[in-house]
């Protein structure tokens, strides 16, 4: 009887031990041409032997605050379906607006300590900018996995609990034309390193610092 | 005194931008600077050359009236201290209002501005003070991130407390603004003026010393006096400017132009350093 209660219990703990054994981590390390590490680049690693799986409600919430009058952060990957905040931090007022192709929509003329929010529900890439401001810029790569993550300052990434088999690990970046892809394969319990190198374009957003004879607005 | 008063009125406005309570709802701006202008007395001989040290403090309010309409307010102080003709100290308290239309959403929707701004100036040479105003409307388009250009009508008038410093202008500009790098700006302007221009005569030129009744106003020496003609100006300006971080600038800016008025040839050239701080 003892035996047998032993073996259910193992039964039920069996599948979770071996997702904890076998679950993979990456790390990418991401430079320019030049060797300079890249800040604010969006990778995501799709499964290409296996449907990635259905997002429990916790992933399905981000946040792009108006702060400054800059939108942080300045690039982001949320899942299909996210609920993506926008307060403003600001005491003055931002019209939060996209005009691309997965997500066209309007926040109309919001105030200081305000909140409004979208649900993109369309993989692709989401560029954000607000009407009065129009130096303000950020952008909102919604796709459809669990996997993404954001590099820091240093130019790395990574990404967790992944199960061991194939990806297709893209990354991408506002100074690339396109994302760059390729496939990896994942092992078992390893931490996984991939280093990429990316050619960039020059930094060309629309300047904030105000000019000589008249205010920056 | 006079000029200690314009030091005054300044410094008061100054530390008004310090106050927390006016830096939360106003967003206050200065800019400091240097002009170098190679015929201050306007002249079409024995042209005199001065430098001045400039400041300006603005503090302006958006506000967001739709999607497409915003409202500013400014209000401001300026002054010029001349180095050799003190003379030429001029000080200006305004206040202007200005209506903006977007046509579209983006940073690439046409706008359209409109702005009415009112001032007093506070001259060293007494006379020379008086009241304004400055009337203005700008189209302005961008093209890319880094190049964008506006045609701008502008129309002022001023009425000084002696007629000769009084006139009226009205002037179209066209420019273009390219950023060259994320941090370095070169802007270029063609300008066509008409109306009044102010210069300086020394008596012994005789074609200008029988125009009507002088008055001498010592600005230049003795026997120089104002004196005031109708004419139009041609003017092109070319500056470059380099971004400190988000909220400053420095900008070198060089602005030739050549007027005719009674038959004569004026010709003027000013470079000017300016540092620029948004708070």
């Amino acid at each position: 009887m003892r035996f047998k209660r032993l073996a259910l219990l193992a039964l039920f703990l069996l599948p979770a031990f071996s997702m904890f054994v076998t679950a993979a981590e990456v790390r990418v390390a991401a430079t320019d041409h030049k060797g300079s590490p890249i800040d604010e680049l969006v990778i995501w690693l799709e499964p290409l032997d296996a449907p990635a799986p259905p997002p429990t409600p916790d992933e399905l919430q981000a946040t792009v605050e108006q702060i400054d009058e800059e939108f942080d952060p300045y690039t982001i990957a949320v899942r299909k379906g996210t609920k993506v905040e926008f307060p403003n931090r600001d005491a003055v007022q931002h019209h939060v607006y996209s005009l691309s192709k997965p997500a066209q929509f309007e926040i109309p003329l919001h105030g200081g300590d305000e909140t409004e929010s979208v649900v993109l529900d369309q993989p692709g890439l989401v560029p954000i900018g607000c009407n009065i401001h129009d130096w303000m810029l950020s952008y909102i790569v919604v796709v459809d996995t669990p996997w993404f993550g954001t590099s820091q300052a240093d130019g790395v990434v990574s990404v967790a609990d992944l199960p061991s088999g194939r990806y297709q690990l893209s990354a991408w970046h506002p100074r690339m034309r396109q994302a760059d892809e390729r496939t990896i394969t994942l092992s078992e319990g390893e931490l996984n390193e991939v280093t990429i190198e990316l050619r960039l374009r020059p930094d060309r957003r629309i300047r904030r610092a105000p000019s000589s004879g008249g205010a920056s607005y | 005194m006079r000029g200690l008063q314009n030091v005054r009125w300044l410094s008061a406005l100054a530390a008004l931008g310090l106050t927390p309570v006016v830096a939360q709802t106003w967003k206050p701006q200065v800019d400091v600077g240097y002009v170098y202008n190679n015929n201050v007395s306007n002249s079409i001989r024995e042209e005199q050359t001065d430098g001045a040290v400039t400041a300006r403090v603005e503090f302006s309010q958006v506000r967001v009236l739709t999607r497409d309409w915003q409202a500013t307010m400014t209000f401001g102080a300026d002054t010029a201290a001349w180095l050799e003709y003190s003379g030429l100290n001029l000080s200006h308290l305004d206040a202007a209002v200005g209506l903006r239309r977007k046509f579209g959403l983006g940073p690439y929707a046409t706008k359209l501005d409109v702005r009415l701004q009112g001032l007093h100036q506070i001259a060293d040479v007494s006379e020379w003070s008086g009241n304004g105003y400055h009337a203005e409307i700008s189209l302005q388009k961008r093209f890319t991130p880094l190049l964008s250009a506006s045609l701008t009508g502008d129309l002022r008038r001023f009425d000084a407390e002696r007629y000769v410093y009084s006139g009226t202008v009205g002037a179209v500009t066209s420019a273009v603004v390219y950023d060259i790098t994320a941090d370095w700006r070169l802007r270029g302007s063609l300008r066509y003026a008409e109306g009044t221009q102010l210069s300086w005569c020394r008596e012994s030129f005789p074609e200008f010393s029988g125009k009507g009744p002088q008055w001498r106003d010592g600005i230049f020496g003795g026997d120089w006096f104002p004196y005031q003609d109708e004419g139009h100006l041609r003017g092109i300006n070319v500056s470059f400017g380099r971004a400190i971080g988000a909220s400053s600038a420095v900008s070198l800016g060089y602005d030739a132009s050549e007027s005719r008025a009674g038959g004569h040839v004026y010709r003027n050239q000013i470079f000017s350093l300016n540092y620029i701080h948004a708070f």
